[in-house]
């Protein structure tokens, strides 16, 4: 997972993506994904707190 | 009265009637009263829910969920003791813990319910403390190296205490077959547990997991990191806690812009979801379900 989420922080193009469905992301499970979504999707920044 | 004062209030009423020794007792109703302060007391409302799930006969929700609460309480207070958060007198502090912890046992041991299913509720209580301890202690030693050794742990660690509290309440009502119950309220756990430690990193000052070198995932994420970052320098002892500390933005900075907070929350959310799937198969009311879910 933590290979997953370096790769989304350095090309946050593939989010979107992956929300519309046109690409996926191999070797994670469809709950996964779904997790991965939800969050990368609801925090525009990782947190606003400190930023 | 909402669940959370009943609760309260039930646990208040415990102490007066189980414990003599004055100074004890003024201590114990104070660590409740400050308890409720500063928590929700969601364990002992999932237990509560629980035994409301799945009970056909007699009212004792209040009574079971104060017993886990005195229980959880205990061991919340057995925690400041080893991270020294906010000791004033170890002797009282220690003494009241555990007599929380002994009250809790007592009063499920007491309570006007099947000798059979008391039994078999205080046999799940010890096994679910005896694994919190071992996931405590693996955390306090920072044993934690790997993503699957850390959820080990807090499974143990928090996920125990969470079936504690769901299972107890299933179990004192009659309910017989546990294993889902367990599998999500261990989720639940594991995914609170996470959150808690993201929030120990924005509040670095109110708690000492950092001093104490805890490796929660956003730090097991920098120190996997292929760039020199100043989690590295100070897991690695190249340099000592009040240079960190002097540089405390710097270094949450580095984990915002590495992802290592996308990363946490994934994980967290990952457990929720298990949960809310496990959840789902139960077979009962959708009602209880939608409350069931406002835990997660």
């Amino acid at each position: 997972m933590q290979q997953i989420i370096r790769f989304l922080v350095e090309h946050p193009e593939v989010i979107e993506k992956l929300q519309n469905g046109t690409v996926s992301l191999i070797g994670l499970s469809e709950l996964e994904v779904k997790a991965v979504i939800k969050v990368f999707s609801e925090s525009t920044r990782p947190l606003g707190y400190w930023m | 009265m909402s669940e959370k004062e009943k609760i309260a209030k039930q646990m208040k009423e415990i102490v007066e009637q189980l414990v003599s020794e004055p100074r004890l007792k003024a201590h114990m109703l104070v660590a409740i009263e400050s308890h409720m302060k500063e928590s929700d007391l969601l364990f002992g409302r999932l237990a509560y829910l629980h035994y409301d799930l799945f009970s056909t006969q007699g009212d004792h929700s209040t009574y079971i969920a104060a017993a886990i609460e005195l229980i959880v309480l205990a061991g919340d207070l057995l925690d400041d003791v080893v991270d020294q958060d906010r000791l004033k007198d170890d002797a009282i502090t220690v003494h009241t813990a555990i007599g929380f912890l002994l009250l809790g046992q007592q009063v499920i041991a007491h309570s006007h319910i099947a000798d059979e299913k008391k039994l078999k509720a205080l046999s799940y209580v010890t096994s679910c403390l005896l694994q919190s301890v071992h996931g405590q202690q693996t955390d306090v030693a920072c044993d934690v190296q790997t993503e699957a050794e850390y959820i080990k742990m807090v499974e143990k660690k928090s996920g125990s205490l969470v079936a504690m509290a769901c299972v107890i309440g299933a179990l004192l009502a009659g309910k017989e077959d546990i294993a889902a119950i367990e599998t999500y309220a261990r989720y639940i756990g594991i995914a609170a547990q996470i959150d808690n430690d993201l929030d120990a990193l924005y509040n670095w000052d109110k708690k000492a997991d950092i001093q104490a070198k805890k490796k929660s995932l956003p730090i097991l994420y920098m120190l996997e990191s292929k760039q020199n970052n100043l989690w590295k320098q100070y897991f690695n002892n190249d340099m000592d806690y009040d240079r960190m500390y002097v540089q405390k933005e710097k270094a949450l900075q580095q984990m915002g812009q590495e992802g290592a907070f996308y990363y946490a929350k994934v994980m967290s959310q990952i457990y929720k979801e298990k949960a809310l799937q496990e959840i789902e198969k139960l077979d009962v009311d959708d009602a209880y379900k939608s409350v069931l879910k406002t835990f997660i």
